[in-house]
């Protein structure tokens, strides 16, 4: 049996991890871009495309504008089967 | 009277009452200084750490340069890259390896036990939809 390193954790350079705004934005906007990748900063969309290649230039866009780091993600339909985990 | 011989303790209390499953809300970063937010469900039954491809770009990785791994699912696998990140939840931070799919139209964005659970201990109250974190420590 070999010895199990242990895991080194430290307090977060960035403060305390907390998306609910963005949360909060999919939960009242998600309809209106699905299929697409949002981009969003501070709560706030800084933009959206169905084409992938174009995220990089978005997010670009909100590290332009100070927002250091941009919450990502595609928007599927709500009525895609369930998700059932164990990978 | 029921009297526990064992009791853990937590920094954080996440509610993922707000998602459909048990989400966590992470940051990956890469050096130099380049974040991404990113919502992941948590996976007690994944190995990895999986995300979209898409990520790796956005974080300055030449995604195919990483540790490729071939990943079995209960419905066929998939092809996957390692790359080094620092990932943070809540205020708690490390660095560690997580793995990027090669497929574009990958789903979903997991954690799993390698990279997340090993460096946390974890309470979970799904009724009351309450995460419980702190970082690991030895006993």
């Amino acid at each position: 049996m070999t010895a199990k390193t242990l895991p080194h954790t430290r307090k977060s350079s960035l403060g305390k991890v907390d998306l609910s705004r963005e949360r909060e934005w999919i939960l009242q906007n998600r309809h209106l871009y699905v299929g697409e990748w949002v981009v969003l900063g501070d709560g706030d969309l800084v933009g959206h495309s169905a084409d992938a290649s174009e995220v990089a230039a978005i997010v670009e866009k909100a590290r332009a504008r100070g927002i250091d780091t941009p919450y990502v993600k595609f928007l599927t339909e709500d009525s895609e089967p369930i998700w059932m985990g164990w990978l | 009277m029921v009297m526990s011989e064992f009791s853990l303790d937590f920094s954080q209390r996440l509610n993922y009452g707000r998602y459909d499953q048990v989400t966590v809300e992470i940051v990956l970063s890469s050096a130099p200084e380049t974040h991404v937010a990113i919502d992941a469900k948590v996976d007690t039954g994944s190995k990895f750490c999986i995300f979209q491809p898409r990520y790796a770009f956005l974080l300055g990785f030449d995604l195919e340069s990483g540790a490729r791994e071939k990943i079995r699912t209960a419905a066929g696998h998939f092809i996957a890259y390692g790359h080094e990140v620092a990932l943070s939840v809540a205020d708690i931070e490390w660095d560690t390896i997580v793995y990027f799919a090669e497929m574009e139209t990958f789903p979903v964005n997991v954690v799993g036990r390698i990279g997340f659970l090993d460096h946390l201990q974890v309470g979970l109250v799904d009724y009351d939809q309450l995460l419980y974190l702190g970082p690991f420590e030895a006993a």
